[in-house]
């Protein structure tokens, strides 16, 4: 498998993300306080670069990431993608990068992909993994669209996957159902958190992540005017948190057994222990 | 602008990469491992922990690059080690004693020593290399360890040497060095042990180093130190009966003195953003508990001016604390150990003893329920950090004296630090204070002068 | 009206593949269509649907299209085909689609393929005053609401299992049913092999008290702790998404938040979560919530009523004891004021 001729060319897609469990609502507005925002990588985006990682400790091969990016991502986020394995990182800025439309960010992405594809004198990724969604939108159209834009055969809601020759095989969870399908590469598969556990990164791959490349597209630059074709097709009118109105009682006693014994009686109180 | 607090995005992400280990792979264990009742034990439930930190090169990282390590620096290690130490200060102690273990080699060691030493700890295949640094004994006669640098042979460091047909042939006892015992108690894979090579010369000249490895014949390891804090750090009892190591295995022969003070100066830091790491756990503990617990009023407590600037006091000590080991480790960084004696000094003993003012004060701003042991863990962090002031050298016996010694030098310029300039530190100015003005004591000096 | 506005796209076009699904699809159709012209369209796939087909016209379809492949290949690449087949031969001003995991998948292939915009799990559906489809849909985790127009042509939507009541049925509604049959191209997906996952037979929405575990609990046999919980207060088992997805300890029909089940028990207790966000959206709407995690700075706490700061290993029994105790006092009670 891992003979010559064999390696992967593999493109992994991330999303540097709003850290959904550190954004608070504006207080005055309801609004997300996305100036006080906190970035991460896209949860599933690590569960795509790690697997994209062991398929390339058995297969041998090359991982480039890329990514769509409003503005420059925090420097510490892009060194650990690169920590993480991969061997370039590709961002292309774009204003819309923000709006969460699904058409104009796989538009681009695979315009992208394409270009990059042909700097290294490709004429088709072996590969491109995605998350199943992103966490800030959860909206899961990215991966599909970009498979679609690329005329590759999409494998979403990957829990496993290997490849053998120019065949891949995955397991999809499909709600209550296990989906073992295989494909003939190239393919886009898309992976959650159950696919795989992400690593941490060795110390010194952090510490020199910085010398892998960065490189910067600009949309103007890509092929088949793929800007003017990804015209926006949605608009954000306002997102807003809804109130909640818990009580936040602590209920504290005298070990256990009292504790217990005290919620009981606070719910029985309110109705709660009708039945 | 040559001051600058910015971390560097590579120092972020090594941050952020400390904090995951911590909260994702050391955090699950440390309850139960701090509730162990058999000191070995706790410890050992570490032991999946310290082998992921080998494997994410936590353990090796400040060891040079070409011998296998992380080559970072002081300030780098403390950015590290400050998310470890929120988490639990006992594991990353026992992640960060092989620098402390391996200090002698490092600072004093021929470059064959430092091939061989740090070659193996930073290529460990089994990842679970650990290296103690054994100075100090038990009390009895004379034992201790703070008077490691008296000009008497027969007072300080007791665990002597002799060379024997090119064997050093050691006796004596060790009692509280971290990680010597190892995971099975059969010895760490390597300890360092300062022993008095000559035993006609006093602290200043007759003391040194000898790497002794583990399965070593004639070492025993005696049960660990039950501690009332700090009880995921392994203490050891160790007992040298005639333990053999071959002549190659001395480091820094006369110099054993200087490896204690300077490698207590290489840790100032390190303990400083330690104890800070703690103070901060605890603050923001209670900074949360502030701002939803009503003590059965209507509002927060935080809304109760003496919580208010109570809790304003405790924030300021923590970045006060945690911006002075920065800069003690700027300065390391930039002369290495030689000079920095007296800041290192500084921040251990400020850091320390501030911190454990901090933790008290939380206590107090929390009230009752924070001696809760089973809701809230003020508790483990009070106990582990009364440790802060009393180990590392600990700052009334030795710390202060190394300030001292410095301090009373003519030369000594109270700016240095200040404008980072090089200070100088020798032998001159260790001993101070070692001989006491007992009454008794005099009188003979003075008698014997007549 | 002229001939340039029969020309314009207009009516909705409702797939699901799932047939509950495809039902309750037609409630937010029908009340789509009243404001998008008229005419509501659902798409069949496979074979053997006429009876599906009729009971959708008495659901309010006025058409139902009925695709049949030429092999029984059922998955996205079919589904796909006959949508965009029935987008072209019926020009909807909206594509309404289930949103399962397929569903989404077809949504947002068809959407690349028409390009235009498409919305996903869209909690609520209008068409405002500009025409334009305006969707209420869950954002960053679930703590926010978004409101997003989708100004395309068709303008595609995907909407959630269960959000929607199907419409009844009325017998007495007439409607069209049109055959076709779809090409496919030749398939790139070889199905090796489909396994069902173990499922409940309960459905944890219709419970009035849900008790949810967590990755508090150690071990697999340890769920049984909170089963007995579960059972002391008559209520159903749950699980977040480690249990049911990462550990499988529980099925994934059990599982609560943004991927998994909405529920709005009146009373809803957590034992070892810790209420990230997407766990959160899944109980909000829960009348009170009791949280058991041992770390009182974990999130459940600000989504509690009533929140126990402690081991549920000693918590969750002497709770379950305390409810058995006292519902054995009131039995007492309730029979000796027979006697
Ligand atoms: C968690 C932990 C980890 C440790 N790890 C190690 C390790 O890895 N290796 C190791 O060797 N040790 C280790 N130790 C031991 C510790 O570092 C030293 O034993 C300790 O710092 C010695 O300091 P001391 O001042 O208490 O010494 P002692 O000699 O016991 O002195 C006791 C006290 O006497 C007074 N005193 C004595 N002499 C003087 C003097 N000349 N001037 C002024 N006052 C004096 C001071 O009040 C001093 O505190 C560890 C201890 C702990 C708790
Ligand atoms: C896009 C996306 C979608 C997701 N969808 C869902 C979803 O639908 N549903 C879902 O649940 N999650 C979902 N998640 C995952 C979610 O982010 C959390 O990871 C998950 O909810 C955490 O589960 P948990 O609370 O059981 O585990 P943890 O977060 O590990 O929490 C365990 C808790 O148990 C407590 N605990 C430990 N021991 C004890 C003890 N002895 N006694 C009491 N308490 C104890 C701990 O303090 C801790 O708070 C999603 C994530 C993403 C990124």
């Amino acid at each position: 498998m891992t003979e010559a001729g064999s390696e992967l060319a593999i493109a992994v897609c991330i999303k540097f993300t709003v850290d959904v469990n550190r954004l608070r609502p504006d207080p005055a507005t309801a609004a997300p306080d996305l100036g006080h925002a906190h970035y991460r990588i896209n949860d599933f985006d690590e569960n795509a670069l790690e697997e994209a990682v062991r398929l390339k400790e058995r297969h041998g091969g090359r991982i480039v990431g890329v990514s769509l990016v409003e503005r420059e991502p925090p420097r510490e986020l892009l060194l650990r993608a690169l920590a993480a394995g991969l061997d370039a990182l590709y961002l292309v800025p774009h204003a819309a990068a923000a709006s969460g439309d699904a058409f104009v960010t796989a538009t681009i992405l695979a315009a992208a992909l394409e270009e990059i594809g042909a700097v290294y004198e490709m004429v088709s990724w072996d590969l491109v993994l995605c998350g199943d969604a992103s966490c800030d939108t959860y909206d899961g159209q990215v991966g599909p669209r970009v498979a679609e834009a690329l005329g590759i055969v999409p494998i979403t809601y990957a829990t496993r996957l290997d490849v053998r020759d120019d065949t891949i095989v995955a397991e999809r969870t499909i709600e209550d159902y296990v989906h073992v399908v295989e494909a003939t590469l190239p393919a886009l598969v898309t992976v959650g958190s159950e696919t795989n556990k992400p690593r941490l990164p060795h110390l010194r791959q952090i510490m020199d992540a910085g010398r892998k490349p960065i490189v910067r597209l600009t949309t103007a630059g890509l092929g088949r005017g793929a800007l003017d074709r990804a015209r926006a097709t949605l608009e954000l009118l306002g997102v807003t948190a809804p109130p909640s109105a818990r009580r936040r009682m602590v209920v504290g006693g005298n070990g256990p057994d009292d504790v217990a014994r005290k919620l009981v009686r606070q719910l029985q109180s309110d109705g709660e222990l009708t039945q | 602008m040559p001051i600058d607090f910015t971390l560097t995005p590579e120092q972020k992400a090594l941050q952020k990469l400390a904090r995951e280990f911590a909260q994702d792979i050391v955090q699950p264990l440390v309850r139960a491992a701090d509730a162990e009742p058999d000191p070995q034990k706790g410890f050992q439930m570490m032991k999946p922990a310290y082998e992921q930190a080998y494997e994410l090169g936590l353990v090796t990282a400040g060891f040079p690059r070409e011998f296998g390590g992380g080559g970072l620096g002081m300030t780098d290690l403390l950015i590290a080690h400050e998310e470890i130490c929120a988490v639990d200060c006992g594991i990353a102690f026992i992640i960060g004693v092989q620098g402390l273990g391996l200090f002698p080699v490092m600072a004093y060691g021929t470059a064959e020593q430092k091939k061989r030493f740090l070659g193996e700890a930073c290529n460990d295949p089994t990842h679970t290399y650990q290296c103690g640094y054994a100075i100090s004994e038990p009390a009895g006669m004379p034992g201790g360890t703070a008077n490691f640098d008296h000009p008497s042979p027969q007072a300080g460091i007791q665990t002597t040497a002799d060379l024997v047909n090119g064997e050093y042939v050691i006796n004596g006892r060790k009692f509280w060095p971290t990680s010597s015992a190892g995971w099975d108690m059969k010895g760490a894979t390597m300890n360092s042990v300062v022993v008095r090579t000559d035993r006609t010369k006093g602290g200043l000249e007759g003391l040194s180093v000898l790497m002794v490895p583990r399965g070593t014949p004639g070492v025993r390891y005696e049960p660990n130190i039950d501690k009332m804090g700090m009880r995921i750090n392994q203490n050891c009892d160790i007992v040298y009966e005639n333990a053999r190591v071959p002549a190659e295995n001395l480091v820094g022969p006369g110099n054993g003195e200087l490896v204690v003070n300077n490698g207590f100066t290489f840790t100032g830091p390190w303990i400083g953003i330690a104890a800070t790491a703690v103070a901060r756990a605890a603050y923001e503990y209670v900074l949360k508990w502030s701002k939803t617990y009503t003590a059965g009023g209507t509002d927060p407590i935080i809304y109760h001016q003496n919580v208010g600037y109570m809790l304003g006091d405790i924030a300021m000590r923590v970045e006060a604390c945690r911006y002075l080991s920065w800069k003690a480790a700027h300065y390391l960084d930039t002369y290495g150990f030689d000079g920095a004696q007296g800041l290192s000094a500084m921040t251990k003993v400020f850091t320390s003893e501030t911190c454990v003012q901090v933790v008290y004060d939380c206590m107090r701003v929390m009230g009752c329920n924070a001696y809760d042991r089973a809701a809230h863990p003020l508790d483990k962090l009070m106990r582990d950090m009364l440790g802060f002031p009393i180990f590392d050298g600990g700052n009334m016996g030795m710390q202060r004296r190394r300030l001292w010694g410095l301090m009373a030098d003519e030369r000594f310029d109270p700016r240095a630090y200040a404008n980072c300039d090089r200070v100088h530190f020798g032998k001159e100015n260790e001993g101070i204070g070692t001989v006491t003005t007992r009454p008794e004591a005099v009188r003979e000096l003075a008698t014997a002068g007549r | 009206m002229s001939g340039r506005a029969e020309d314009a796209p207009s009516g909705v076009l409702t797939f699901s593949e799932n047939p509950d699904l495809a039902s309750e699809l037609l409630a937010v159709g029908r009340a789509l269509a009243a404001g998008a012209g008229a005419k509501l369209t659902t798409l069949m796939v496979g074979s053997a649907l006429r009876e599906r087909a009729e009971d959708a016209i008495a659901r309010g379809a006025d058409e139902a299209v009925l695709a049949c492949p030429p092999d029984t290949r059922p998955g996205a690449e079919t589904y796909l085909a006959a949508l965009h087949a029935a987008v072209l031969a019926h020009r909807p001003a909206m594509v309404l689609v289930g949103s399962t995991r397929t569903g989404v998948e077809v949504a947002a292939r068809l959407g690349q393929r028409l390009r235009v915009g498409c919305v996903t799990d869209a909690l609520s559906l209008e068409i405002d005053d500009t025409g334009a489809l305006v969707a209420t849909r869950r954002m960053y985790g679930g703590q926010f609401l978004a409101r997003v127009a989708n100004r395309s042509t068709p303008a595609i939507a995907t909407v959630p299992w269960k959000r929607f009541e199907p419409p009844p049925r009325d017998d007495d509604r007439r409607g069209t049913i049109t055959e076709t049959t779809i090409q496919l191209p030749p398939p790139r997906l070889r199905t090796v092999a489909i396994q069902q996952r173990p499922r409940s037979a309960l459905d944890i929405r219709k419970a009035a008290v849900v008790v949810a575990v967590g990755r508090g609990v150690k071990r697999q046999e340890d769920v049984a702790l909170v089963e007995a919980l579960a059972e002391a207060l008559g209520g159903a088992l749950a699980g977040s998404r480690p249990i049911t997805d990462d550990l499988r300890w529980l099925p994934p029909d059990r599982k609560i938040g943004l991927s998994g089940l909405t529920v709005r028990p009146s009373l809803y207790v957590a034992c070892g979560i810790s209420g990230q966000i997407e766990h959160v959206v899944g109980m909000r709407a829960a009348r009170t919530v009791v949280a058991i995690n041992s770390d009182p700075t974990a999130p459940i706490h600000a989504e509690a009523d009533y929140s126990v700061v402690g081991d549920l290993y000693a918590i969750v029994p002497a709770l379950a004891a305390a409810l058995r105790d006292g519902r054995q006092r009131q039995a007492a009670a309730t029979i000796e004021s027979l006697q």
